[in-house]
C-alpha cells in the first residue's frame, strides 16, 4: 500500500512542476490609457482588440506574458480623434499595426506580481514594469474552464516611443491599465 | 526660447523662411549654382524642429525627410559633371530617384500585400510622383526668358507646398502639413531673394529637387493617413496650370502672383475633396 502511494506521488511530481499556459480572452482583455488633455481634463481611451498568451508557475516563481494589441482598434469615443491617433502624428497604425508587450521577468508578491517586460510601440522598444495587484484564478461558471485574470497598471512617457506630437499641450505621461482574462489551454 | 521653438507656426514657417533667406543670400554671393540647396536646408531645419533628426527606427516619416535631403544633394553633385549635365538622364534623374524613394517609403505597406494588390496599392502614388516630377522637369527645361522660367518653377513649388500643407492639415496629418508648409515657406524666401537680384545663376534642377518633399508627403498621406487619392490627381495638375497660355503681366512680381493664382485653380477641388473626407473638425 505504502509502495503504491509512493510511486503515485513520484508519477505526479513532474506535473506539479509544469507551468500552466493560458490563452488571452480577447473579449475580456482591454488595455486602457489616460492622458492629460491640454491640462483641462483627463482623456480616457482603450484598445478594443488584443490577443496573446500567459504562462504561470507559482511553485517555481516563473511566468510569462505575451500580448499583442491591434493599434487600429484605438477608441476614445470620438471617431475624428481616433483617426488622428491612427495617423502618422501619433501611432501611424498603417505602418505599425501592432503594439506588443513581451515579459522578461515575473516576480510574484503575495497574491499579486510585478511583470517586467519590453513594450514596443511604433517600432521603439522600451522596458516597462506592470504592477499586478491580485491574480485571481478559478473555474468560469458558464464555460467551466479554468480562468485567471488580473488588473495591471503602468506609467510611461509617450515621447520615449517617439510620439511627440502636441507636446506639452497633450500630456507626455500616460497611465496604462490592463484588464486581462485568460483561459487555460 | 523653448516656447518659440515649440510653436508650430515658427517650426513650419518662421524658421525655414528666415534660414532659407539668409543662406540663399550667402550662396548667391559665393556659390550661385548651389542656391537651390537653401530650400533643402530650410526644410531640414524645420524637420529637425518638428520631428527631430533621430533616424531610428526608420519610420516612413523619417524616410521622407531623409529622401528630401539626400536626393537634392545627389542631383546637385551629379550636376557638377559636365557630361552628366548634357545627358537626358540628368534631366530625368530627379524623377527616377523620386519614384524609387516613394517605393521605399511605401514598402512597409506594399510588402504586406499579395499579388495584384501590390500594384493597386502602389500605382496611384507612383503615377502621381512620376507625373508631378515630370511636370517640374518640363517647367525647369522650358525655353523661356530666365525671369519667366524662374517664376514658373517658383509659383508651382509655392502653390504645391501650400496646397499639400492645407490638404494634409484638413484630412491627413498635422505633421505632414507642417513639413509641406516648411517647403512653401522656404520657397517664399527663395522668391524674395530671386526678385532682389539677377536670376541668371539659379539652377532649375536644384529648385525642382526642392519640390521632392511635397511630392513625397502628399503621396504618403494617401497611404499612411486618410487623404483621398483623387486629391493627388488635382495636385498633379499644378505645373500644367502654370504653363497654360493664359494672360499674364510681363513685370516679374505681378507675373509671379498671377502664375500662383492660375496654379491654384486645381487646388480648389483638392481642398474640397479633403474637406469632404475629413468631416466635422473639433478639438
Amino acid at each position: 500500500m505504502k509502495k503504491s502511494i509512493f510511486f503515485s506521488v513520484l508519477l505526479l511530481l513532474p506535473l506539479t512542476g509544469m507551468a500552466a499556459s493560458y490563452t488571452i480572452d480577447p473579449q475580456h482583455t482591454y488595455p486602457n490609457f489616460t492622458i492629460s488633455h491640454l491640462g483641462f481634463s483627463t482623456l480616457h481611451g482603450r484598445f478594443g482588440k488584443t490577443r496573446g498568451t500567459l504562462t504561470m508557475d507559482r511553485a517555481k516563481g516563473t511566468g510569462s506574458v505575451d500580448i499583442v494589441i491591434d493599434v487600429a482598434s484605438v477608441d476614445t469615443g470620438f471617431k475624428k480623434r481616433d483617426d488622428h491617433l491612427r495617423s502618422p502624428d501619433f501611432f501611424n497604425a498603417v505602418e505599425f499595426p501592432e503594439i506588443t508587450f513581451k515579459s522578461t521577468k515575473v516576480t510574484y508578491r503575495g497574491k499579486g506580481a510585478t511583470v517586467q517586460g519590453d513594450l514596443t510601440i511604433k517600432g521603439v522598444t522600451r522596458p516597462i514594469s506592470l504592477d499586478v495587484k491580485s491574480i485571481n484564478c478559478g473555474v468560469h461558471p458558464f464555460s467551466k474552464k479554468q480562468v485567471c485574470g488580473f488588473d495591471a497598471t503602468a506609467r510611461l512617457k509617450r515621447s520615449d516611443f517617439g510620439i511627440k506630437y502636441a507636446l506639452p499641450a497633450v500630456g507626455d505621461e500616460v497611465n496604462l491599465e490592463l484588464e486581462v482574462e485568460a483561459s487555460k489551454n | 526660447m523653448q516656447t518659440l521653438l515649440d510653436n508650430p507656426a515658427f517650426q513650419a514657417a518662421g524658421a525655414p523662411f528666415v534660414s532659407t533667406l539668409l543662406l540663399a543670400l550667402v550662396l548667391r554671393r559665393f556659390w550661385p549654382a548651389g542656391m537651390g540647396l537653401a530650400i533643402t536646408a530650410g526644410f531640414l531645419l524645420a524637420a529637425a524642429l518638428i520631428a527631430g533628426l533621430n533616424l531610428q527606427p526608420l519610420t516612413s516619416t523619417r524616410k521622407i525627410i531623409l529622401s528630401s535631403v539626400v536626393l537634392p544633394l545627389l542631383v546637385l553633385v551629379m550636376g557638377f559633371f559636365p557630361r552628366m549635365r548634357g545627358a537626358d538622364l540628368w534631366r530625368w534623374l530627379p524623377t527616377v530617384l523620386l519614384t524609387a524613394a516613394a517605393m521605399w517609403i511605401l514598402w512597409p505597406v506594399l510588402q504586406r500585400q499579395e499579388g495584384g494588390a501590390v500594384i493597386l496599392a502602389a500605382t496611384p502614388v507612383l503615377l502621381y510622383t512620376v507625373v508631378l516630377s515630370a511636370g517640374f522637369v518640363a517647367l525647369a527645361s522650358r525655353q523661356a526668358p530666365v525671369d519667366q522660367a524662374f517664376n514658373s518653377v517658383a509659383a508651382a513649388l509655392l502653390t504645391l507646398g501650400l496646397a499639400s500643407g492645407a490638404v494634409s492639415l484638413i484630412a491627413a496629418s498635422a505633421l505632414y502639413s507642417q513639413l509641406a508648409f516648411a517647403v512653401a515657406a522656404s520657397c517664399g524666401a527663395m522668391i524674395v531673394v530671386g526678385m532682389l537680384g539677377s536670376k541668371g545663376h539659379w539652377d532649375a534642377c536644384a529648385l525642382h529637387a526642392a519640390s521632392m518633399p511635397v511630392i513625397l508627403l502628399a503621396g504618403a498621406a494617401t497611404v499612411y493617413a486618410q487623404l483621398p487619392e483623387l486629391v493627388l490627381l488635382c495636385l498633379a495638375l499644378v505645373p500644367l496650370f502654370v504653363v497654360l497660355p493664359l494672360p499674364r503681366p510681363s513685370r516679374p512680381w505681378p507675373q509671379l502672383i498671377v502664375m500662383c493664382l492660375w496654379s491654384a485653380v486645381p487646388v480648389l477641388p483638392a481642398l474640397w475633396l479633403a474637406w469632404r473626407a475629413a468631416g466635422p473638425v473639433s478639438f
